[in-house]
């Protein structure tokens, strides 16, 4: 495991025990506040690095991946506000359907390339957004509002999900990068015909990416349904958390273990800044940060070093 | 034996009729030479036999065994490895890495990493092995697809112009480390080749297409005086003044 590698695995023992360190120093700081920005960075840094198994290891840019973030949050939330089922096991169910729904397609899906697979992909959330808006057990347009968690842990169980989610998607990434499996992988990122050409099933393995990436993007839908109770089709097909997941991805190096991770927090981190102390301008500074990045880094922070 | 047998092929891309009925036996162990003008059809043949391209019409039967309905990579598994006319390798992966995939994904062998780099010393690049495979030389490109091929296992090695671009020394080498394959290893060598005088070195069976078409079968020695190679070479002029 490299340098870089073993400081990220450290910060997220660090990031464990933040509640509690909080909580110690008290008053001095909003801790509900701090917790909710470090949370939504999390859930960022989840869906970068599901996004990079399939971007940074296998070439396809899944730029509607977030139609994942809706399909795992809508199952949570009708789970478990239609049927009752707890709130561990409608997460769950969101990353396994997700799953499912991304093998089913990704057969016929991944014969497109770059941009017009990411076109497909988009074409897919969109879709789905006007599909689940028009569905009665949905809540169509108004959307679910999910009950309130009161049980083990209140409000401190979804950073720790958020946590869980997110440190078992850099596992993910870690073992991508290092196995057989990866292996495969990049073959296709690098050249698909040769891959295939050498042994390589490659709808097989491109299918199994893509699923990947919708379980893991599944998951942190659910999470985020549950985190912020109250869900429609706006806000969980949010086409403005594709680009951010894309931002985050490209400013930390894609194709990289931790890339994903240094994205996530710095863009959240700097947004937030920006957006406290520049209500009206934001939008303005974050897009010329992100113009800079991309002319300076155009490899991302982490890729740029090697 | 005969390991590889093209029973009337034909394929067509939209209104461009390639490959018009073409039946070819290859016997285990043979080197066979496949030659013709640009356009004849002889990529589009090794791409049939591979995989990447599926015919209109016709069987491809490799071992006695009809390979027609499999993917490449199935193919690459029962021993049919092939290099590409245009190199196609793993640009931003190791030379070692390039050797380990098909290996660990078609290779009846446990995936050895001394078997790797025993081939990667075979085709010569053992002081490139841990760079980036992008980052090689043409003619080391051309030494580094043959290693992978080599990594398969193969029974059948389709080489599309394994000699194209390379100076004389490098050309020498690799008719040696082929032949040395062939005889030594018993791979059967299928070579679509514009240089001939490699290819002669290597061939005692010439095959000739010419717009999609079978015109000879037989000795390298022979092609140049028939008369249909003649003139689909040089054209119906050419053929009368020498007969």
């Amino acid at each position: 495991m490299g340098k870089h590698e073993r400081l990220t695995l450290i910060f997220f023992a660090l990031l464990l025990f933040l509640p509690v360190g909080l909580s110690a120093v008290g008053e001095l700081l909003p801790a509900g506040y701090l917790l909710r920005v470090v949370s939504s960075a999390l859930m960022l840094t989840s869906l970068a690095l599901a996004q990079n198994v399939l971007l940074g290891y296998t070439g396809y840019p899944a730029f509607g991946g977030i139609a994942f973030f809706g399909i795992g949050s809508y199952t949570a939330g009708v789970l478990s506000k239609n049927l009752g089922f707890p709130l561990l096991l409608s997460i769950l169910a969101g990353g396994v359907l997700s799953l499912i729904v991304a093998i089913a397609i990704a057969p016929v899906l991944m014969r497109l390339r770059s941009h017009y697979f990411a076109i497909a992909t988009l074409a897919l959330q969109l879709a789905l957004a006007e599909f689940v808006a028009n569905l009665e057990f949905t809540g169509g347009s108004y959307g679910i509002n999910l009950p309130i968690y009161r049980g083990f842990l209140e409000g401190y169980l979804f950073y720790l999900l958020f946590w869980a989610v997110a440190l078992s998607a850099f596992l993910l990434n870690l073992y991508v990068d290092r196995s057989v499996f990866g292996y495969a992988l990049k073959a296709i990122r690098e050249d698909e015909l040769a891959a295939e050409s050498v042994g390589v099933n490659t709808v097989l393995f491109k299918s199994l990416s893509f699923g990947l990436m919708a379980f893991v993007t599944g998951l942190t839908g659910g999470v985020y349904a549950f985190w912020i109770t109250y869900i429609d089709p706006s806000s969980t097909f949010d086409p403005l958390l594709s680009v951010k997941t894309f931002v985050a991805l490209l400013l930390g190096g894609v194709g990289t273990t931790v890339g994903p991770i240094v994205g996530a927090f710095s863009l959240e981190l700097i947004s937030e800044v920006v957006w406290s102390r520049f209500l009206e301008l934001h939008g303005i500074i974050l897009g010329a940060l992100i113009v800079l990045a991309v002319l300076f880094l155009p490899r991302g922070v982490v890729g740029a070093k090697g | 034996m005969s390991i590889l047998e093209l029973v009337e092929i034909h394929k067509s891309f939209g209104g461009n009729h390639v490959l018009k009925g073409v039946s070819l036996s290859v016997e285990e162990g043979e080197v066979l030479g496949v030659v013709g003008p640009n356009g004849s059809g002889k990529t589009t043949l090794i791409n049939i036999v591979g995989g990447l391209v599926r015919q209109d019409r016709g069987d491809v039967v490799f071992d006695n065994r009809k390979i027609s309905g499999l993917r490449p990579s199935e193919r690459a598994k029962l021993g049919i490895g092939r290099t590409f006319q245009i190199t196609r390798l793993f640009s931003n992966l190791s030379v070692l890495e390039n050797v380990l995939i098909p290996l660990h994904y078609a290779s009846p062998l446990p995936p050895k990493r001394e078997y790797a780099e025993e081939l990667i010393d075979l085709v010569g690049l053992s002081h490139k092995i841990k760079d980036r495979a992008g980052a090689l030389s043409l003619a080391q490109r051309k030494r580094l697809e043959l290693a992978r091929a080599l990594a398969l296992k193969p029974r059948l090695l389709l080489l599309d112009e394994v000699f194209a671009g390379l100076n004389p020394v490098s050309v020498r080498e690799i008719v040696e480390l082929l032949r040395k394959l062939n005889s030594e290893k018993g791979i059967t060598l299928i070579l679509v080749e514009h240089v001939l005088k490699a290819l002669f070195q290597l061939t005692d069976r010439v095959v000739v297409l010419s717009e999609g078409r079978l015109i000879f079968d037989g000795l390298p020695e022979k092609m140049a005086e028939d008369p249909e190679v003649i003139k689909a070479y040089l054209g119906e002029r050419y053929v009368e003044k020498g007969s």
